[in-house]
């Protein structure tokens, strides 16, 4: 007969009670989960009946009940790590048996770190992984994997619980509290299920699921702190700049130097007032009096601490047949560059629903609003941070009446930058923003067929769609002023859908062999919308009237930025497991694509991958040896395709009416449309295959305290695609994206662990290092599409150039190797066009690279590589009782850094613009060894010496204290009486301390460049946004 | 393809004729069509503003030409661009069945010729990029391509009509003046009279009453013009039918509130304005004596202009202190000028826009920048008459040489002349300076002979001619780029009392440009640089 059943389950590792264990008399609906204190009650169960209880990290218990009526259990944690499963692509295997690489991120460990966008995580954590942070908050970082595979798009594909996403800043928009785990699938054996869009790896997020507590499961997490900038250039004060002016112009023969704020001879002095008459009051419109400085510390003025804060309230829970997960979170994370921002709101619902024994639905449901505020002109040397560089010390940043200080005129001898500090406060009161909503999520049903065939399918969808505004003010301060104002807006809707079918058969005969089997079917449709209209003349500044409509000159839509695409695939794939005793492993997997990017004949693909395991720890010879607990042998190769490319269609020549450079004015009065050649197409395009080879091996010792991870990868791209520029004999349009050439990763990942996982002790530790190489090389370029491949133009210089032979965007120009020493030095060295060897004393001595005895545009080479020699993470966390404490160190060596702020700082680039220090040490007769060339215009400019020269790499290497936290849990006991489950108190520094010989803001040098052209200029600094030192004080609380 | 029709051959060629500002991509005052930064390299203008701004044009200021200057590679890119969009056109009208469009191919036609015209006289060793090659345009920079420009005059002279619906599109006519033009650049005398002779005997071309008809906006598109580039103002955003290679040519002080104060007229062109007592130019002696100008002195100190007899052009042509400027009142000297000690007192008045069309002439751009709207002559009819003379000069009649310098000089004698302002800035009946003009008296030229007349005639385009972008190829074209400027630049140092230029030394490399190292680079190989920079 049946009776009720009473218990409490606790945990058999620490003794506490366990809430939220599923309690289920086996063969029935019939079960519960254990309360807060861990105690459970059916009402009903057969004297004879079997009680399951299964709890997540449990080992899943059977007991039988036996005719009592009391069921205590003291449950066993399902341990070793090896067992833990692993989110691949479609489906989930265990780590133990998985024969490719795949790398997990410990996420209880990154998710301590403050960050903006979840894909910062992976900063120095996982081997393979190398992530260069973007400091402006709202910005995506560069994530790479294993190298760069391609000349053009370099970004992994994400997986979000099945949604497929293309870019890092989708990863913006999910609350990073809400992941739960982060797979990153490396080499081809685990990617190439994705075919297509696989190449550059997989990041595979899943998002927290609500599991069956009864009670919900509440947490809060919050933290706050403030962000500090760090390590701004040193720049020379106003009686150094009158000294260099003077020197400057004595060094070019003008007889009496001077300057019109300076007094005339050989120490000369700043004038108390350089705008406006002293003898009369301050008047906005005719005496705009400005006071002159000593030397006004621009990057002070535009740089200030900023406030970061971050809540977030979940709530999870359910039962065995419904589960939710449910968050709401804000994230405010102000810039250290004044003006700058990010807020954002998400909100989060996951849920599963049993409908029967057979039949499981459910959804995961993203929703996020965020603005940014964003540095004016971030991709353009203009942006505030290089007009710091560049700003005259004599000036201050407001005048006498409160207002923004400036030249004026550009006869006023104060130089030509725009005043950063007006640039950004203007940015801010115009309230220049960019917003935007995105929701992403899926839905899925999942039907067990027979017991071991589950159908499952699932309709994705990302939607985005977004607002952006700027608003260019008169600047009548400047010394160029602006004539007119404008309205910049711009609206776009980006959404995608994704809709997949699986059928996944799983099987085991006897105990030797294991086959799981996955086929399935997949529909990729996405389309992209913008609009950007300016209109300008808006007779009032303010911000109430920055909406169309409100000015009164031209409404005008830029075609450029206003544009319909669309792309689509359709695939089908197939993957096949099998293992062998438990010991050998197998693994097949097979895509075929189709994609509307190309044209028939090329869009069709197949991507095949295998892999091989043994796992030797498992043999005779080596089990149940103490000391090796693990040791697996892994192998793959496969193929993999990239078909991303910043536009849809390729394959065809387009023309467009551009109203900026195809229209004409036929009688001088009114406007001719005219349409021209704006992108070339190229029928025969194909995407990128890379195919690659990973060898592997996972070594667990003493019960797998200690772990080591190797592995070894050659990929190799061909087919690979870029738009290089066309001959200039020819079109002027966009060039057309050509299959240009191959290149080459070569690397070793090594991560290494060591924990006393296995005892149980007040005293935990837990250390963790990882090292990442690639070496990458381009290995060829069709010979139609010429040698190298050159990337943009900086102010009339072109620095980075991608050669065969050499690394992606390595660094080209001269080779500096010193300065001319005396006139004897400049006669002897090869002809560097000096019109007397007087002329070159004290000036760049270039390197004669083809050795004919004149220096020329022959004497170019590669001067440096962006690329690090290695990156490397270590990660140590200490636990005493209810203390812990975790310290997180990254870093990168050996890649080299183009101080593209040279060109401003340390020679006369801009007139009367501000200066390193570095010039300081400029040459003279009196500083011979003086690290500049002497100070002068004119020689500078003849000399070349602001072109690219290897005067301007530096070494990037850097090592960073990332992260440093002290954490405290409060004691059980006394805050259940509160009601509370957990609790956890935190204060932490990020960014605390950065080692580098790096002379600019910050070694952590993204691309100049956005979407196509962003990996062929790479490590340039022009003005990057630098990282912050940041303070936190966090708490962390469930109940 | 929505193009394949007549709408689309009229959409191509209109954007053929955008590129003839030279704008495309880039800096835009780089591939500038006006001249305006070729005319700095030579004895007419300085570059402006301070060394160190735009320190790529002060090296080819300073004839340190080298071929990694961005000036070069975007002015190459540009007109290279122009000769793709002229053959998108013939490509597109030609693959059109059962229509003729000979009409609109010889426009593409006329403006291939033009876009390689530039090129040949810039670069020497050029590539002719036909219709062909537009998918494959990596050719190799054999030589001159006269002929094959001279093929492109000849097809648009015989299949343009002589008369256009809209002033910007060229005819039979225009294309006749280039070809004399074409001619006369290769010194082939004969064969540019008998084109020039038709174009002034039969043609539609006259001298505007007013010289500065040419350059203010209303008088833009008037009997004078055989070829403009049409600019306008408003339209599009940006101002971008705007003349904005000329951006920074305005005055970068005083009214103009703009940037940039580039572009300023030497001491030696305002020195060739002086005239003798019956009114005609110092041929010989014009460099002797200044004409007075305030280098260093400041604007509370007094300052009396010119007294002497003066060209009445030389107050449509160079901004100097004490005179009205453009309508904008009184010229006060230094705060008007951008880089006093670098770019010399003078400032640039034929490209910069009118006080009283501000309206329709002043344009703006995303930045500080202002894109004119007045339309720049490529070719006005007072420049064929003097290409003519010099062709007869050369070639053919002292005597007809001299009627068409005279015929210049005349319409500048009786033209009106810049009056004086007085104390409350209003124009007063008197004229500003002391200006006498006279035509040569009848049969100076045969009188005195080929030397003289050529001379006269060469002055006589400086006169006309100056800040209009013409004074580059024109030494050039006469062979006497380094003599003239060697002389130049140890004279002009005068004016800003050091050795400025002085140590600056041209020779006949300078004839032409080096080809830009970048575009070797991009056709790996296929173009060399041209024998003069080898």
């Amino acid at each position: 007969q049946d009776k009720a059943v009473t218990g409490k389950v606790t945990s058999a590792t620490t003794g506490e009670e366990l809430p939220g264990v599923s309690v289920l008399v086996k063969g029935t609906n019939n079960g519960t989960v254990t309360n807060i204190e861990g105690n459970y009650s059916l009402a009903s169960v057969p004297a004879d009946g079997t009680l399951v209880f299964s709890f997540i990290g449990m080992k899943t218990e059977e007991l039988v009940l036996g005719g009592r009526s009391v069921l205590d259990l003291s449950m066993e944690d399902d341990v070793t790590a090896l067992e833990e499963v692993v989110v691949v692509g479609y489906s989930s295997q265990s780590k133990k048996t998985i024969s490719s690489s795949v790398a997990t991120l410990d996420t209880q460990e990154a998710l301590k770190v403050p960050v903006s966008n979840a894909s910062e995580l992976l900063q120095g954590r996982v081997a393979g992984v190398t992530v260069v942070t973007a400091s402006q908050p709202g910005d995506a970082p560069i994530v790479r994997i294993r190298g760069y595979g391609s000349t053009g798009n370099n970004d992994p594909l994400y997986v979000i619980d099945g949604v497929q996403l293309l870019s890092s800043s989708a990863l913006s928009d999910l609350n990073v509290n809400d992941i739960k785990s982060v797979s990153v699938l490396k080499d081809a054996a685990a990617a190439s299920i994705y075919g297509a869009r696989a190449s550059n790896g997989v990041i595979v997020v899943t998002t927290r699921k609500g599991t069956p507590t009864g009670k919900p499961v509440f947490t809060f997490d919050s933290y706050f702190g403030t962000q500090q900038p760090t390590n701004m250039p040193d720049m020379i004060n106003s009686a150094q700049f009158g000294q260099l002016i003077y020197e400057t112009e004595l060094n070019d023969g003008i007889a009496t130097p001077g300057h019109a704020h300076f007094s005339a001879g050989a120490n000369p002095t700043v004038a108390d007032y350089i705008i406006g008459d002293p003898n009369q009051p301050y008047d906005f419109d005719t005496n705009r009096l400005t006071k002159s400085s000593d030397g006004t510390d621009w990057f002070d003025e535009i740089f200030d601490p900023a406030l970061i804060q971050n809540y977030y309230l979940s709530a999870a829970g359910g039962s065995e047949a419904g589960r939710y997960m449910m968050s709401l979170g804000y994230f405010n994370r102000e810039g250290i560059l004044s003006g700058t921002g990010l807020d954002r709101y998400t909100t989060r619902v996951n849920t599963d629903f049993n409908l029967s024994e057979r039949v499981r639905v459910g959804q995961h449901f993203n929703l996020a609003y965020s603005e940014q505020k964003a540095m004016v002109g971030q991709f353009n040397d203009n942006n505030p941070i290089s007009s710091a560089y560049r700003s005259s010390p004599i000036l201050p940043a407001y005048d006498e009446g409160g207002n923004y200080a400036g030249a004026f005129s550009n006869t006023a001898e104060l130089g030509n930058a725009t005043n950063p500090v007006a640039d950004m406060g203007r940015a801010a009161t115009g309230e220049d923003k960019n917003r935007s909503i995105r929701f992403f999520g899926d839905a899925y049903l999942e039907i067990d067929i027979l017991k071991n065939l589950t159908a499952k399918s699932s309709i994705g969808i990302n939607y985005q769609s977004g607002k952006n505004n700027s608003f260019q003010w008169l600047n009548p301060e400047h010394s160029e002023p602006r004539s007119k104002n404008t309205l910049t807006e711009t609206d776009y809707i980006n959404k995608s859908w994704v809709w997949s079918n699986t059928l996944k058969y799983d099987l085991e005969i006897g105990d030797t062999h294991r086959l799981s089997a996955l086929v399935g079917t997949e529909a990729i449709q996405g389309d992209s919308r913008q609009t950007q209209i300016t209109q300008d003349d808006f007779m009032f500044e303010t911000p109430d009237f920055f909406v169309l409509g409100a000015g009164t000159g031209d409404t005008n839509i830029d075609q450029g930025n206003t544009y319909i695409r669309g792309n689509s695939i359709f695939s089908v794939f197939g993957q096949l497991n099998y293992a062998l005793a438990e010991r050998y492993l197998a693994s097949v997997t097979v895509r075929r694509d189709k994609s509307s990017r190309f044209n028939d004949g090329n869009n069709t693909g197949v991507f095949p991958a295998f892999s091989l395991g043994w796992i030797v720890s498992e043999e005779s010879f080596l089990s149940g040896s103490s000391f090796i607990s693990n040791l697996k042998l892994r192998g793959s190769y496969g193929e993999m395709g990239n078909q991303e490319l910043p536009v849809a269609n390729p394959n065809v020549t387009v023309s467009a009416l551009n109203s900026q450079n195809s229209f004409y004015t036929f009688d001088g009065v009114g406007t001719d449309v005219g349409a021209a050649v704006s992108a070339l197409g190229n029928a025969d395009l194909t995407w990128e295959t890379s195919s690659q080879i990973d060898f592997g091996v996972d070594f667990g010792f003493l019960n797998d305290d200690l772990t080591l991870t190797v592995d070894y990868f050659d990929i190799k791209t061909k087919d690979m695609i870029l738009n290089p520029p066309l001959p200039a004999t020819g079109s002027v349009a966009t060039p057309p994206y050509l299959n240009v050439g191959e290149m080459q990763n070569k690397g070793l990942e090594f991560a290494i662990g060591y924990g006393n996982f296995s005892s149980s002790s007040d005293f935990t530790y837990d250390l963790a290092f990882n090292l990442s190489t690639y070496k990458n090389e381009i290995t060829a370029i069709n010979a139609a599409e010429g040698t190298s491949f050159l990337g943009a133009s900086l102010r009339g210089n072109t620095v980075s150039r991608t050669a065969v032979g050499d690394p992606l965007a390595s660094f080209y120009g001269r080779e500096v190797i010193g300065i001319f020493q005396d006139a004897a030095e400049v006669s002897s060295a090869p002809d560097q066009g000096f019109a007397t060897p007087d002329d070159g004393v004290g000036r760049f001595r270039y390197a004669d690279v083809d050795g004919n005895n004149v220096i020329d545009g022959e004497d170019r080479k590669v001067i440096g590589n962006p690329h690090p020699d290695f990156t490397f993470g270590f990660n140590a966390n200490i636990g005493y009782k209810n203390f812990d404490l975790s310290l997180f160190v990254t870093g990168s060596q050996g890649n080299e850094i183009y101080n593209f702020t040279k060109y401003f700082t340390d020679f006369p680039s801009f007139p009367n613009g501000g200066r390193s220090t570095r010039v300081l040490d400029a040459w003279s007769e009196t500083n011979k060894g003086g690290s500049l060339p002497a100070l002068s215009e004119a020689a500078t400019a003849s000399n070349g010496e602001s072109s690219p020269n290897s005067y301007f790499v530096e070494d990037g290497s850097y090592v960073r204290l990332k992260n440093l936290q002290i954490g405290y849990t409060l004691p059980k006991n006394l805050i259940s009486k509160i009601g509370l489950r957990h609790a956890r108190v935190y204060v932490q520094g990020t960014n605390l301390i950065t080692l580098t010989g790096y002379e600019g803001i910050d070694p952590e040098i993204g691309s100049i460049a956005t979407g196509g052209s962003q990996n062929l200029n790479l490590g340039v600094d022009f003005g990057s946004f630098p990282v912050a030192k940041t303070y936190t004080m966090g708490l962390s609380i469930d109940f | 393809e929505v193009l394949q029709n007549a709408e689309g051959v009229d959409l191509l060629l209109t954007s053929a004729y955008g590129l003839l500002d030279g704008f495309i991509t880039g800096d835009p005052w780089q591939g500038s069509s006006d001249g305006w930064w070729l005319d700095v390299t030579t004895d007419d203008a300085h570059k402006g503003s301070t060394d160190v701004d735009q320190p790529d044009l002060q090296r080819l200021q300073m004839y340190n030409w080298t071929a990694d200057n961005p000036y070069l590679f975007t002015k190459w890119v540009a007109v290279y661009g122009g000769v793709d969009r002229a053959n998108s056109v013939i490509n597109l009208a030609e693959s059109i069945e059962g229509q003729d469009f000979s009409a609109k191919i010889a426009e593409a036609r006329f403006l291939r010729a033009h876009y390689h015209f530039e090129l040949q006289r810039l670069w020497g060793q050029v590539s002719y990029i036909s219709e062909a090659d537009q998918l494959d345009p990596n050719i190799p920079n054999t030589g001159a391509i006269w002929d094959k420009i001279e093929e492109d005059y000849q097809f648009a002279i015989d299949n343009l009509p002589t008369t256009q619906p809209v002033p910007g599109r060229v005819t039979s006519w225009t294309a006749k003046a280039f070809l004399a033009k074409v001619h006369l650049e290769q010194h082939e005398y004969t064969e540019a009279i008998a084109l020039f002779t038709d174009v002034i005997n039969n043609g539609p071309y006259s001298l505007a009453a007013e010289f500065q008809d040419n350059f203010t906006w209303a008088g833009k598109n008037g009997s004078e013009a055989i070829m403009s580039i049409e600019f306008a103002v408003g339209g599009v955003a940006n101002d971008a039918n705007g003349n904005q290679g000329a951006t920074l040519t305005h005055p970068g002080g005083g009214p103009y509130e703009s940037c940039c104060g580039f572009y300023q007229p030497s001491q030696n062109l305002a020195n060739a304005f002086q005239t003798d007592a019956g009114g005609l130019p110092l041929l010989d002696t014009y460099a002797d004596n200044d004409i007075a100008n305030d280098a260093g002195i400041s604007e509370n100190d007094p300052f009396t202009p010119h007294a002497g007899n003066l060209d009445p052009r030389i107050d449509y042509t160079i901004g100097r202190r004490g005179i009205d400027f453009n309508g904008y009142g009184m010229n006060p000297g230094q705060s008007w000028v951008r880089g006093y000690e670098t770019g010399g007192p003078y400032l640039h008045k034929k490209g910069s826009y009118k006080k009283e069309e501000e309206d329709q002439s002043k344009g703006s751009g995303s930045w500080g920048q202002q894109s004119s709207g007045l339309n720049y002559n490529i070719m006005r009819y007072a420049d064929l008459l003097l290409l003519a003379a010099e062709a007869e000069i050369e070639g053919g009649s002292l005597a007809i040489a001299e009627g068409y310098v005279n015929e210049v000089r005349n319409r500048a004698k009786n033209m009106t002349y810049v009056k004086e302002l007085d104390v409350n800035g209003e124009f007063t009946a008197n004229n500003a300076a002391n200006y006498v003009i006279e035509p040569y008296p009848d049969g100076t030229f045969t009188a005195q002979g080929q030397a003289y007349a050529r001379k006269a005639m060469r002055l006589e385009r400086r006169l006309e001619l100056g800040m209009e972008g013409h004074r580059y190829y024109d030494i050039r074209r006469y062979g006497e780029a380094p003599s003239i400027m060697n002389a130049w630049l140890v004279d002009e140092d005068r004016i800003f009392g050091n050795a400025r230029f002085g140590s600056v030394s041209v020779s006949d490399k300078h004839n032409y440009l080096p080809i830009p190292i970048r575009a070797i680079d991009l056709s790996n190989g296929v173009l060399t640089q041209n024998d003069n920079w080898k």
